[in-house]
């Protein structure tokens, strides 16, 4: 079988198409793992102040690493949530008079205990574990 | 220098005569808004100088953004002038393109063949949306934060939501997320798109004027005109209500009545009424709908269809504003 000139250079040219892909793809392959960010340690844990310093009805925000939680004393037990409302990440905000945490963005409202009253949500709040120290101090964190 | 050496070492005045007779083709008979697509085009040369300056002082921290805004306004001579500028071109590029892509739909220049140029110019429409939304995240004030929370979440139900927030939560990662957006990936994805959407409208023509001989100077005339017009307007918007900065987010907290910027608020309104994981549907909705229209060949439905989107979507932001 004799081998043309232009089945030669079709073939050549083949192979050096086929070649620049497989350069593109191996140059491209790692930008999606580079755009998609490490996990990073989380912080553990976090002291957020005295237990009998917080007044039944009232409740106190806390920087919980890159979140926010909320501890509150709903009257009878202390609860402490993630503050990100459910529905689209907004933070929820406590409403010392009705006893509710609310959030400003599209108006969802959620229980002292978390669950949810009443607008656009996708479930109850995360609630975050929590211990109370021997000096009496409220410590969120596993 | 003379100008035949110029002339023959870079072709500047051949490539300058060929630029010049592709504009001074005849216009078509219907032809109102004809010149939206270039004042977009200017709006958007300004975004790019303005943005290049604030560039200099800005810096994208969760902690020290709102401060170097406020930097820029109140100490930066011109500062409040370049900033403001740079806000208010935003606005009027995203109502240009709007309006741009509403004229085009109308006539049905969408059709074959323009198909490649109008989805080139959904993508643009699209980038032009990205860069107000990442934009308005910079500053770090109430509405940043808000913004970047709920961009995230929308992300999260399509799975990704970490290519947003850059972590586990929305905090300075998501900051420079937006940042290397906003200056980088968009406006060099804009500058490529737009070359490849002049390129296919000067390869097309202007649609009604394909088969028109002859040359005119309507369009660079009317073209001119109307950016001057929009550059007045600017200069008014800019100098007489200078662009307002928010107050600087509160860490713990979302503030009360946050809301987007207008073209946002149907959305914003809209996701009030539906479960969470309903929400990308707002917007793959309308795309679908722009991505499929060159292959729908009914014209009245396609107009209808197209009405009815735009007056649910006026609805939706006069209630939002409103709410
Ligand atoms: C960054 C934003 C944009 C810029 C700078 C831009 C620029 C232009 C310019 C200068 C023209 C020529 C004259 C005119 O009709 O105005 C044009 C035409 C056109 N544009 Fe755009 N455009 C943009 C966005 C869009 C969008 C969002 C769409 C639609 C989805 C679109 C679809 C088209 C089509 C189909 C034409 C041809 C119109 C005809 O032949 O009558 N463009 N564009
Ligand atoms: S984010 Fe809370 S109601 Fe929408």
């Amino acid at each position: 079988m004799s081998v043309s000139g232009s089945d030669r250079r079709a073939f050549l040219d083949t192979l050096f198409f086929t070649s620049l892909a497989a350069v593109a793809v191996a140059v491209l392959a790692p930008v999606p793992f580079f755009l998609l960010p490490p996990a990073r340690a989380r912080v553990r844990r976090v002291i957020v102040g005295l237990a009998a310093e917080l007044r039944p009805g009232t409740a106190r925000k806390f920087a919980y690493g890159e979140r926010v939680g909320v501890v509150l004393h709903d009257g009878t037990a202390l609860r402490v949530f993630d503050a990100r409302c459910t529905h689209q990440g907004c933070k929820v905000n406590w409403d010392p008079n009705g006893r509710f945490l609310s959030c400003p963005c599209h108006g969802a409202a959620f229980s002292s205990t978390g669950e949810p009253l009443r607008g656009p949500h996708d479930g109850p709040l995360e609630t975050l574990p929590y211990r109370i120290t021997a000096s009496g101090e409220i410590e969120v964190g596993e | 220098m003379r100008v035949g050496w110029i002339e023959d070492r870079t072709g500047a005045r051949q490539w300058f005569r060929s630029v010049r007779a592709r504009l001074s083709r005849p216009l078509p008979l219907k032809s109102a808004g004809i010149t939206l697509g270039s004042v977009a085009l200017f709006l958007l040369f300004l975004q790019f100088v303005s943005g290049a300056l604030l560039t200099v002082y800005y810096v994208p921290s969760w902690s020290d953004a709102h401060d170097s805004v406020a930097h820029i306004v109140t100490e930066v001579r011109f500062g409040w002038l370049v900033r403001s500028v740079h806000v208010w071109s935003a606005h009027m590029t995203v109502a240009i393109v709007a309006l741009h892509l509403m004229r085009v739909f109308v006539r049905g220049a969408y059709a074959r063949p323009r198909e490649a140029t109008w989805w080139c110019g959904v993508l643009l429409g699209s980038l032009v949306a990205g860069a107000a939304f990442t934009g308005q995240a910079l500053p770090m004030d109430e509405e940043a934060t808000g913004g970047m929370a709920v961009a995230a979440s929308f992300a999260d139900s399509v799975g990704a939501g970490a290519l947003v927030r850059g972590g586990p939560y929305v905090g300075q990662a998501t900051l420079s997320r937006m940042f290397a957006a906003h200056v980088v990936f968009i406006p060099g994805s804009l500058l490529l798109l737009i070359t490849l959407h002049l390129a296919l409208v000067g390869r097309h023509r202007l649609q009604g004027a394909e088969t028109m001989e002859g040359s005119s100077s309507a369009f660079p005339r009317r073209a001119a005109l109307s950016c001057s017009g929009a550059l007045a307007v600017l200069a008014v918007l800019a100098v007489a209500w200078p662009a307002g900065l928010g107050s600087e987010a509160d860490p713990l907290g979302t503030a009360e009545h946050v809301k987007p910027m207008w073209i946002f608020l149907p959305i914003y309104q809209a996701v009030k009424g539906i479960p969470a994981w309903a929400a990308p549907l707002l917007l793959a909705i309308p795309a679908g709908f722009l991505i499929l229209v060159p292959f729908l060949p009914w014209r009245r439905p396609v107009l209808a269809a197209g009405a009815v989107l735009l007056a649910a979507a006026v609805a939706l932001g006069v209630l939002g504003a409103m709410a």
